[in-house]
């Protein structure tokens, strides 16, 4: 493993449902770093995102994941959340009965491995509820149930500031907000990142990027990291208005 | 049939006499015996019944009435309750009622108690309407040999502040337990009671309760019905609200024990502008096997109605949801909607759901949803993405599921302790 560095991801390879759609990623993440993945429809970064949270519906068929100096593949979903690691999801799924506070509470007493009292609970939850200008009466409504696009992605960034993993994975968080809500997520990442937390952030929109200020840009295709490089990709990607360049120039040799 | 053995005209008589009923209710009774005679089983023909069997009860053998053995009477954990009537062995062993509210003439007694004070009352109500005597065989049985109740008097205008609770147990097996419950909530008055089955033993046990709950014009009324019967006993229940004009009723059933449950669980809109709203949890183990049939019976117009149960199954456990709207010709601008979850956790385990939608009205608006399940690994990956562990993360989604119908039980210790039952039940699967 490289020195430093948090995740490392060697020939990534996986299917869903028998159809490959990662087909030999690599990309090395290092401790603290902000990251960006860019990249068309179904070129397969939402599938990266999953399989390195160990979604069950996609099946690794190649290759290694080293997170945390341990073999992240080997792990259990919680394991990999327990050892760090987390996942803003771009579709939350609705939990009938499980109230948000109820939910936090029993995620970061599993993350930290050990119990926290009611009250400190409370401070940290208002605290992050206020950040993210949450009403209190959010923490008592049952997880995702009923609530809009934006209301979902809030509470996303809520699990996110309450755990303070060493890695976030954003997964197209910022799609479908508004400005002032994109606002908001880069806030939140700026807020961790100042506390070391590494981010590797799917995304589409040009402004979030420059907010969070990425050491790294990437841009995925076909399964694969098409090209790696800084601010300059996105300046470029903002001028062509498409993907197509990224495809000529990999056909041509001329990556990297 | 041996009339030596089964129940018997002497058993009503006895009855009658040890209570000193009077005329008109001891006439009920022989009529209802009568009619029960001469049909014990309800017809397997009939779409209620078809699906559970209740012969293995062998009625005709007949059971004892259940009587008082000198065991020991807890007390009802009730704090937060405004009043309670616990009976234990079909006999009365503790009440209270706060002082304001008997001042202000709520009655919180023994039916038998009642029929002196508010005879005519009970004479006009006592299963002539909500469910008449004259339903099926068991009611009929009920009709014939209720043994003990439980009479709710609300004048009036008059508001319960805190739930009342009603506590049924029994301290053995091999018996019958008939207990009726009746709730009489004057115009405007709002009250909120919780009636808790328990009890009972893997000898031939059958219980057989009837509630009937008549909620006057603009009143508020809650009733939820919790059984946590032992395992070994049956239970056939018959439990309806009949809602007065602009009446807001609500009626909750739960249930964790028994053997075997034929449960009827009704709404009948009867004054316009009434709603009421319905809802059930079942959580049945091993062989466990329940079946109801609801009914939201729309009588007249401008009425709405919602139904809500939810069922989770773990073994070879199943479960039988026939759920009804009926709107009648006159019961225009009727809202009726009823949904039914259920969630099958074991391999065997088996749910059934019917909806059956008899419209006879045309400016209506009814629905149902149906959905069958088993725990989602989608949903487990989100809460497990957070560390919480596969096991941990099951339990989340099983407590869960039931909490909508669980939050809906107003008396915080009985809410608590069924949120714990359901918890154990999940610890041991």
């Amino acid at each position: 493993m490289a020195d430093g560095a948090e995740l490392v991801i060697r020939d990534l390879r996986a299917t869903v449902a028998g159809k490959e759609i990662l087909k030999g990623v690599n990309l090395t993440l290092g401790a603290g770093e902000r990251h960006v993945l860019l990249g068309a429809n179904g070129s397969g970064k939402s599938t990266l995102a999953y399989v390195l949270m160990g979604h069950p519906n996609y099946t690794v068929t190649g290759g290694s994941v080293e997170f945390a100096g341990q073999d992240l593949l080997a792990l259990e979903p919680d394991e990999r959340a327990r050892l760090g690691l987390f996942l803003a999801f771009q579709y939350p799924k609705e939990i009938t009965g499980v109230t948000v506070s109820n939910f936090l509470r029993t995620a970061v007493e599993a993350t930290r491995g050990e119990k926290v009292s009611l009250r400190e609970f409370s401070k940290l939850l208002t605290g992050h509820m206020a950040t993210l200008e949450m009403q209190p009466e959010f923490a008592r409504r049952y997880l995702n149930e009923g609530f809009s696009g934006g209301e979902r992605k809030r509470n996303e960034m809520l699990q996110l500031l309450a755990l303070q993993p060493k890695l976030a994975i954003l997964d197209e968080t910022d799609s479908g907000l508004d400005v002032q809500m994109r606002q908001l997520v880069a806030n939140v990442v700026r807020e961790l990142a100042s506390s070391n937390t590494g981010f590797l952030v799917v995304t589409h929109y040009e402004d979030v990027v420059r907010q969070m200020q990425p050491q790294h840009v990437h841009i995925m295709l076909d399964g694969r990291i098409a090209m790696s490089g800084g601010l300059e990709l996105v300046e470029r990607l903002g001028a062509e208005k498409s993907f197509d360049w990224v495809r000529e120039e990999v056909s041509h040799g001329a990556v990297n | 049939m041996s009339a030596a053995t089964g129940f018997t005209v002497d058993q009503v008589r006895a009855l009658a006499a040890r209570h000193d009923e009077p005329a008109w209710l001891l006439e009920q009774r022989l009529a209802a015996f009568e009619a029960w005679q001469a049909a014990p089983y309800p017809s397997s023909q009939d779409e209620d019944w078809r699906r559970s069997d209740f012969r293995h009860l062998d009625l005709e053998r007949g059971l004892p009435l259940v009587t008082p053995n000198g065991g020991a009477h807890p007390r009802p954990d009730a704090a937060d309750a405004a009043g309670f009537l616990s009976f234990c062995d079909g006999q009365l062993a503790a009440q209270r009622l706060a002082p304001e509210l008997e001042a202000a003439g709520v009655v919180l007694c023994p039916l038998h108690t009642a029929l002196r004070t508010h005879g005519d009352l009970i004479r006009d109500s006592l299963m002539t309407r909500c469910v008449p005597v004259d339903e099926d065989p068991f009611t009929r049985l009920h009709a014939a040999l209720w043994t003990a109740g439980t009479f709710l008097y609300v004048p009036d205008g008059v508001t319960v502040p805190a739930p009342l609770l009603s506590a049924v147990q029994l301290s053995h097996g091999g018996v019958a337990a008939l207990h009726h419950t009746l709730v009489i909530a004057g115009s405007g008055a709002q009250v909120e009671v919780v009636e808790e089955s328990s009890g009972g033993s893997a000898d031939r046990t059958l219980s057989v309760p009837v509630v009937e709950v008549l909620a006057g014009s603009g009143s508020q009324v809650g009733f939820s019905a919790i059984q946590t019967w032992h395992h070994g006993v049956t239970e056939v229940a018959h439990r309806r609200v009949w809602t007065g004009r602009d009446a807001q009723v609500r009626l909750t059933v739960g249930s964790l024990g028994c053997q075997m449950v034929k449960s009827f669980v009704g709404a009948v809109l009867a004054g316009e502008g009434g709603s009421a709203k319905l809802a059930g949890i079942y959580f049945p183990e091993g062989g466990q096997h329940l079946d109801y049939t609801t009914m939201q019976d729309h009588r007249v117009p401008h009425c709405t109605s919602e139904l809500l149960f939810k069922g989770a199954l773990y073994d070879r456990a199943q479960a039988i949801f026939r759920g009804v709207v009926r709107v009648r010709p006159e019961a225009q601008q009727t809202d009726a909607y009823q949904t039914n979850n259920n969630l099958l956790l074991g391999q065997e385990a088996r749910a059934d759901s019917m909806p059956v939608l008899e419209i006879e009205a045309d400016d209506v608006k009814c629905s149902h949803g149906a959905t069958l399940a088993h725990l989602n690994d989608e949903d487990l990956f989100y809460l497990r993405s957070r560390g919480l562990e596969s096991g941990t993360a099951q339990r989340m989604v099983i407590a869960g599921f039931f909490e909508p119908v669980l939050t809906t039980i107003p008396l915080t210790s009985l809410r608590e302790q069924l949120q714990q039952a359901v918890r154990e039940r999940i610890a041991q699967h």
